[in-house]
């Protein structure tokens, strides 16, 4: 499996180096470039990338002038901004841009936002791999060592979401919210059945862990 | 009612009241004229036919003459001078007549001899009747002239009609003028309607064409005038509000990043189990970022407070010096670059703190501008504390700009050192508060000087 590759553009490095760690952890390879300019000399060396984080006020070029380049090579742009005004919003999604991320924005947005618009691009795996598992987005299937392990679809779709999210702790209300919906009455010990279900299965007791009064995370490093 | 309808209604009413008055008066006057010259020419041949039967009548009736031949002489002498409207009377009996009328039951001659006459409607004729009394031989007669002067009314009823028409013609051309002329007299003031109409519709640059020098025409420059300041404002007031759009969003910016990287961190730290120099690497941008957001709101606390009026006080120089000196030892030493400092002056009115505050950002601005081992100086001499670097220099497009709130030349350079873009608007705000000028000297690549340039008290 090749990770998919994201480039950052971001003249600010406090706020580049948590978007680093967390495109890091979540399996996602990048580059950090901080310039306009340096930013079209990069591309013309190498320009494979799967998804661009364009900041809107940058050095050299800005971000709404690179947007031509992102087209030129065919790269899907999330802009990042400090601009809430609507005109700026409407500007970059009339450029072309895929997504417009306001900040201050949840790192956890950031992931799902680019999770999305590398689906809707179709560069995304349809095959998850941890540890010994394989799990397939298609066919909703999971392997452990070729083995097919039958798990209910809500156990599914439970493991799914930690995969993609790995190495993050994820709360509790998060994932009852994303997978049995805000309407479900039911309480988060809902949750914490299902992920029993889901360590005994696939024997992930060390990886799958609990994070007190948080939630849960699956560990893979 | 409109102006123009109030000023034609009130010069028609005026104008219409003239012509009535005249034209009836004129009637009146012609109407008496004509029965006049009808009634002389009347009276003139009553006198004449009354004196010629009486002479002939004195001529040939002194005789004593029997009933039917005086009868007959008086008929006979009457009958020489009558006419067809002549009429004689003598008591009760008509003597000669060739009318149907009895003009003696209509003018009576009883007392006196004068000449009288009567003009009156008789069986749907004007008719006008003259007679007078005259005693021939003990004998009274009357004399009367009988006249049908329908005609002569006919040609007055005429006349009257004409002069109705030519007055009706008049009133309507009259009135037709007048309001022409009336609305083309207040045709300025409409247009200074319209244009006020057009300025309250926000269409500012609007002005009134000014042709008349009467008080209209005053009245207009009066509000070109008007509409020239009320421009003014608005621009002023639109500047100021784009000004204030501007900062706000300045504003805005300068803590939307400085909090995107806290709350990014502060979640990464919080969810993903990472190894410690990660942990730290992230704790001290936290760290950082707050700082950051510390000194934005010191400077725009600052800048708020800077809105009252402060008190002057005469502060030593000297001793500023020495104080900005202790301020950015730091500075200094980060940048290696060395400050110099001479000082000619003794005393300077001024906020000692403020006054701080301005060379701290000015001296921080230099550094900032500077490579190592560069030399920043500052010099105060008469009334003027100016700060020399040796940096990048600014261009000339940007030396109107730099005072602006959040303008920075450089953006990511800036932030790189630290800086929010407000430096320079407050050491702007504070010289302004010390009523003192700024003056900013730059030659690209080469060093720029900002003079503070403070009024001369004596």
């Amino acid at each position: 499996m090749v990770a998919n590759r994201i480039l950052v553009v971001e003249d600010d490095k406090a706020i580049s180096d948590f978007i680093a760690i967390n495109l890091q952890y979540t399996g996602y390879e990048y580059t950090v470039l901080s310039d306009g300019i340096e930013v079209v000399t990069y591309l013309e060396q190498d320009h494979s990338f799967d998804l661009a984080l364009l900041d809107v006020m940058l050095p050299g070029f800005d971000g709404f002038e690179l947007m031509d380049y992102m087209k030129k090579y065919n790269i899907p742009v999330i802009y990042l901004t400090a601009k809430t005004d609507v005109s700026s919003k409407i500007k970059g999604l009339r450029g072309g841009a895929e997504d417009y991320i306001v900040k201050p924005f949840e790192v956890l947005e950031l992931l799902v936002r680019i999770e999305k618009v590398l689906k809707r691009m179709g560069k995304l795996d349809s095959i998850l791999r941890i540890k010994d598992i394989t799990i397939d987005l298609e066919d909703h299937t999971v392997c452990m060592c070729g083995e097919n392990i039958s798990l209910k679809p809500l156990e599914f779709d439970l493991l799914v979401m930690l995969v993609k999210y790995k190495n993050r702790t994820i709360p509790r209300e998060r994932l009852l919210n994303e997978i049995w919906g805000v309407d479900f009455i039911g309480g988060t010990r809902t949750v914490d059945v299902h992920i029993a279900q889901i360590r005994k299965k696939l024997n992930l007791h060390q990886e799958l862990k609990s994070i007190p009064k948080i939630g849960y995370r699956l560990e893979t490093l | 009612m409109k102006l123009w309808m109030k000023v034609s209604t009130i010069c028609i009413c005026v104008f219409l009241i003239i012509v009535g008055i005249s034209s009836t008066l004129l009637i009146l006057m012609s109407k008496d004229n004509i029965l006049k010259v009808t009634l002389d020419s009347a009276s003139t041949q009553q006198h004449n036919l009354q004196s010629s039967f009486s002479e002939m009548m004195g001529y040939y009736g002194k005789d004593d003459m029997d009933l039917v031949s005086k009868s007959s002489m008086v008929k006979y002498c009457f009958s020489r001078f009558a006419d067809s409207t002549s009429v004689l009377v003598s008591g009760d009996q008509t003597i000669f007549s060739n009318i149907s009328i009895s003009p003696e039951k209509i003018l009576n001659l009883a007392s006196s001899t004068e000449q009288q006459h009567y003009i009156g409607k008789i069986d749907g004729r004007n008719i006008l009747i003259v007679g007078s009394k005259t005693t021939i031989a003990n004998d009274e007669y009357c004399v009367y002239s009988v006249r049908d002067i329908t005609s002569v009314y006919n040609s007055i009823n005429k006349m009257i009609w004409k002069f109705a028409m030519i007055s009706f013609v008049c009133i309507v051309v009259g009135v037709v003028l007048i309001i022409f002329l009336v609305r083309f007299a207040m045709r300025p003031l409409k247009e200074l309607g319209d244009t006020a109409r057009h300025i309250a519709k926000g269409e500012y640059n609007k002005r009134v064409k000014v042709s008349a020098h009467d008080e209209v025409g005053s009245l207009a420059e009066d509000f070109n005038d008007m509409a020239e300041a009320v421009q003014a404002h608005i621009n002023e007031l639109n500047e100021n509000a784009q000004r204030q759009i501007l900062f706000i969003g300045g504003l805005t910016h300068e803590f939307k990043t400085p909090l995107t990287s806290v709350i990014g961190h502060s979640e990464t730290l919080l969810y993903t189990k990472m190894p410690e120099d990660v942990v730290l690497n992230s704790l001290s941008h936290i760290h950082q970022q707050c700082k950051r957001l510390e000194r934005l709101t010191q400077k725009l606390l600052r800048l708020i407070t800077l809105e009252q009026q402060i008190e002057l006080k005469e502060e030593s120089v000297d001793n500023l010096l020495e104080f900005v000196k202790d301020s950015v030892e730091e500075t200094v030493r980060r940048n290696d670059i060395t400050l110099k400092m001479t000082c000619d002056v003794d005393a300077i009115p001024m906020d000692f703190d403020l006054m701080l505050s301005l060379l701290i950002n000015l001296v921080d601005n230099a550094a900032k501008a500077s490579k190592a081992g560069q030399k920043v100086q500052i010099h105060a001499y008469k009334n003027v504390i100016e700060v020399t670097d040796q940096g990048i220099g600014i261009s000339k497009e940007e030396i109107t700009r730099i005072v602006e709130p959040f303008y920075m030349v450089d953006p990511s350079r800036n932030k790189l050192k630290g800086g929010s873009g407000l430096g320079l608007a407050l050491v702007k705000r504070i010289a302004d508060a010390h009523g003192a000028q700024i003056s900013i000297e730059s030659i690209v690549g080469q060093g720029t000087t900002v003079k503070i340039i403070f009024p001369v008290y004596k």
